[in-house]
């Protein structure tokens, strides 16, 4: 090989880089090591994956926008077929149908399960998806103020705040009434400028908010209405379809992915149909080729950063594919029984462990007055991290102290979750945890 | 499996017959897996009225061995760098060790919650830690952050730590980013969401950055000029340190499109050549596959000045302890958590297993191997620049147009010889562009096969150009009818309309 270029060895090839070179001259990699062996890379890892409390290790009662969930062998099975690994965006149609067609059914499981005419590829997790919403309502109303409310993820609230940081655009929090939204503080905070309602469902608080009338008082206002839903109560919730939003987001990390230290995650975005030309993201589209047989594109690539550059909807390319597909075998996994036997085995622990911890004296249900899906905050007569760490030295995650997110009046409140593989032994030992700890 | 290339176009091969979608196959009452729950009568009452799904819930009803067939097939549809070669230009398509899929299996790391006490992560934020410090030594930065969660992430985090930089000068004036006409499509779109305005760089006649135009272009509007080193041609600009010096003096920030990190990993680092901040595509370069559009990841490295705008939240090492922090001065959160972990650790599992000259190796064969190809292909099409390239190759195919082909008619034609495409036209400045990375991991054996097949492509272009129109032949569809899709665009399966 060296000869056809005229070279003698391979050390000849730096002069490729002769003008880049730094004054300098060439930086020395040695403090990278000598590398090592398969067996000595796995230890390395394993050594430091032994100091952390992973699922194995403490039972998971802790959710807060990550879920540990029931996952099929098949799954990992299926997803870690080279053939999809090792592939790239389908850009050439027909050699890449399989992975095609898997989009086109992961974007028909997703609309399906949020009520909603059409969903996308996926984006880089949900509050990516649910910030790109956002980006959609003002570019399509052309306005300046975003209302988004308390109920959503104060992470993800964040999140789109970032995203808003090189626009001249107002971000309004919608306040919750007993962990719901009110029709009115919503109307309190419109006007001419808002782009946009932003809802959750179930709340970040984990109450099941409501909203009737939302859709039509927004759009009477020419404003857009999107929802974020948590995918896995959908299977009995209320869908974003049926309240009437235009857009809908969500975390799919609760669809067959591993709680994986917090990433790669999946970011769901669904939409009604006419704003088909205006969401980002990929699109597989149903097509014939030319001997007319049914086939699979990407389509409506002319709103993509590779052909509309700095007039694109998004600057999106690689997006989560894999684990797109991940949560599609997840779905035709367990089906439409499996999704709904799951969503009520997550409502009916988290009940059972909400009705324990009321029996301990000092402790009580936040929001008592609204429904809560599979996580509720209770109020603790003792600070929240003081019971979580003794949680953790027990080998329980208990529920998250909220005074880190929420601000200090919420020091001795905790968001619980229990979902569908906790069993009643788990929850009994749990509430015998906090009771002994509380000193009764 | 692939028949000779001279026998293309006879009758012989017969497309496979496509597989059913999940809704086609609905088998009523058919079950999968058992999942853990409850039966839903129980709850449902439970549900307040009026916030109880009512519409059906349309997911197929199916066997696991239905499931496990229907990807299976649907995989043997699908081509990849473990079936193919696949000299996907700017992609860089090499083969991953497959012992780095262990690392995300590691129940440690896999089924770790992100929101757990810091005590019961110490050993996620050592890694990432070292994660971090790893890619400060391999690109010459002072801090990296692990946050985005692809490379165009990273180019929307750089530009936002940019105007926070700007704005703690008190520097209001340069609401302007400079990016060169051969850039990545997602640059000017990342620039765009930022809040910037665009100011397109022409390009000199060899490719590369003109000189002249970027110090005519370059003012006290300027916050940011976004390059690719090397370029989106292949070639490292020859008047590097002079564009360097020229932005250092405007009091403009610049950037590094890491893309092309695969040309000089282990070589040089970014920071050695005057760059403020690069972004890198682990996904490309550091041993994750490419997964059919992610995951991937994009961390960015910066140099000290920019540190304290990085997104939140950062790990902060205290002695043998480390812990989350979110400093005040951050742009804040651009996802959730901390980052993709399970992808950032194979990043930090490669650059382990490799050590430094194994990484130098990466580099100096992926250009070895460019080159090889390059030489072998030379005289089929022209190439956009001269001598040496780095790690990829620019080929034009204008000169076919007068036998009314395009580059992408040549890339169906590649199909059918058992390959994947090379990329298609990009960059836009040069027409009817091939773009041919082969990467470090391809024997010479294949290059061989591919640089052979690839004449004989070429030839049959000049000979018998309707052939090429009607590739690909061996593939499981014929070209499909974009213009169809795109105009009623069908984007869910009409048949799950009609189940449940």
């Amino acid at each position: 090989m060296l000869d056809l270029l005229g070279l003698e060895s391979l050390d000849d090839m730096l002069s490729v880089y002769a003008q880049s070179m730094p004054a300098s001259g060439l930086p020395d990699f040695s403090r990278l090591g000598e590398g090592c062996d398969e067996r000595t890379l796995l230890e390395w890892f394993s050594s430091r994956a032994k100091r952390n409390l992973h699922a194995g290790r403490a039972v998971v009662f802790r959710g807060a926008g990550s879920y540990d969930h029931f996952i099929p062998a098949a799954v990992s099975a299926l997803i870690g077929r080279g053939e999809f690994l090792t592939s790239y965006t389908p850009y050439q149609p027909e050699a890449s149908q399989g992975l095609l067609q898997a989009i086109f059914e992961f974007q028909t499981a997703i609309a399906r399960l949020y009520g909603m005419d059409l969903a996308n590829a996926s984006l880089y997790d949900g509050a990516t998806a649910l910030a790109e919403a956002v980006l959609v309502a003002i570019r399509e109303t052309e306005r300046t103020v975003v209302l988004l409310s308390e109920g959503i993820d104060p992470g993800c609230r964040a999140v789109v705040s970032t995203y808003l940081e090189g626009m001249s655009v107002r971000v309004r929090t919608v306040p919750l009434e007993s962990g719901r939204t009110l029709p009115a503080s919503i109307a309190e905070n419109l006007g001419p400028d808002v782009a946009c309602f932003v809802g959750a469902t179930p709340t970040f608080l984990g109450t099941v908010d409501r909203f009737d009338g939302v859709a039509d008082l927004l759009h009477g206002a020419g404003a857009l209405f999107i929802l974020h839903a948590n995918p896995h109560t959908l299977a009995l919730l209320r869908t974003p379809g049926e309240w009437g939003a235009d857009l809908a987001t969500g975390e799919g990390q609760p669809l067959g992915l591993p709680l994986s230290s917090g990433g790669p995650y999946l970011g769901l975005l669904t939409a009604r149909k006419k704003y088909v030309r205006r969401i980002p993201g990929r699109l597989a589209g149903l097509t014939k080729d030319r001997e007319g047989r049914p086939c699979f594109v990407l389509t409506l690539q002319a709103r993509e950063q590779h052909i509309r550059r700095e007039k694109a909807n998004s600057n999106i390319c690689s997006n989560e594919t894999l684990l797109a597909l991940q949560s599609l075998v997840y779905l035709a996994l367990l089906g439409p029984t499996g999704l709904r036997r799951a969503a009520s085995g997550s409502w009916s622990n988290a009940h059972a462990l909400c009705r324990g911890l009321l029996t301990l004296p000092g402790v009580s249900l936040v929001n008592p007055e609204t429904d809560f899906f599979h996580e509720f905050v209770v109020e603790l007569p003792v600070a929240a991290d003081s019971l979580s760490r003794h949680l953790l030295s027990k080998g329980v995650l208990g529920g998250l102290p909220l005074g880190e997110l929420m601000g200090p009046s919420w020091s001795r409140c905790m968001l619980w979750c229990a979902t569908e593989i906790r069993t009643e032994s788990e929850i009994a030992q749990t509430i015998g945890l906090v009771r002994e700890f509380l000193g009764f | 499996m692939q028949p000779e290339l001279s026998k293309t176009g006879e009758s012989s091969f017969v497309r496979p017959s496509m597989e059913p979608t999940l809704w086609q196959k609905n088998r009523p009452g058919a079950r999968g897996v058992e999942s853990p729950g409850v039966a839903p009568e129980s709850v449902t009452s439970q549900i307040p009225k009026g916030a109880g799904r009512e519409i059906p819930l349309s997911l197929p009803e199916l066997s696991e061995l239905d499931v496990v067939r229907h990807f299976t097939r649907l995989s043997h549809l699908n081509r990849g760098v473990d079936t193919h070669f696949y000299p996907l230009g700017s992609c860089t398509m090499k083969y991953n060790p497959k012992v780095m899929d262990r690392i995300p299996e590691i129940p440690g790391f896999r089924d770790l919650h992100p929101r757990i006490d810091p005590d019961g992560m110490q050993g996620l934020l050592e890694a990432l830690h070292t994660c971090e410090e790893t890619l400060c030594q391999l690109l010459g930065m002072e801090a990296v952050t692990l946050a985005p969660a692809a490379g165009a992430h990273g180019e929307l985090t750089g530009i936002l730590v940019t105007r926070r930089y700007f704005e703690s000068r008190g520097d209001k004036n340069r609401t302007e980013i400079l990016i060169p006409d051969s850039a990545h499509g997602t640059n000017p779109a990342s620039a765009a969401m930022g809040g910037f305005t665009v100011h397109v760089l022409p390009s000199g006649s060899d490719g590369g950055v003109d000189l002249a135009r970027l110090e005519e272009a370059l003012s006290p509007r300027t916050a940011l000029v976004m390059m690719t080193v090397p370029s989106t041609l292949g070639i490292f600009e020859k008047d590097l340190p002079k564009m360097v010096a020229l932005v250092k003096a405007s009091g403009a920030l610049l950037y590094l499109d890491g893309a092309n990190f695969n040309a000089f990993i282990g070589v040089l680092r970014p920071g050695d050549l005057g760059f403020d901040i690069v972004h890198i595509n682990t996904h490309k370069t550091l041993a994750t596959p490419h997964g059919g559009g992610g995951p991937g990841s994009g961390p960015v490295g910066v140099k000290s000045h920019l540190a304290p705008y990085l997104p939140s939240p950062r790990i902060r090492k205290d002695g043998d302890r480390y812990s989350l922090v979110s400093p005040e001065t951050s742009i804040g959160p651009i996802r959730s958590f901390i980052g993709s972990s399970l992808v950032l650790l194979r990043a930090l599992g490669y650059v382990r297993m490799l050590g430094g000259e194994g990484l130098r190796k990466v580099a100096l064969y992926a250009l070895l191997n460019a080159n090889y190809l390059r030489a072998l292909l030379s005289g089929t099409l022209p190439r956009t620049g001269k001598g040496l390239c780095a790690h990829e190759f620019v080929l034009s195919a204008k000169e076919l147009s007068q036998e009314g082909l395009h580059a992408s008619d040549l890339a169906k034609e590649i199909l059918d010889a058992g390959y994947y495409a090379p990329t298609i036209s990009f960059p836009l400045i040069v027409p009817e562009a091939l773009m041919i990375e082969p990467t470090e991991t391809e024997s010479k054996e294949t290059l061989d096969r591919f640089a052979d097949d690839f004449r004989k492509i070429i030839d049959l272009a000049k000979k018998d150009p309707t052939r090429l129109k009607e590739a690909p032949r061996r593939t499981p569809v014929a070209r499909p009818d974009e213009v169809a899709a795109a105009r009623d665009p069908v984007l869910t399966d009409p048949a799950s309309l009609h189940i449940a």
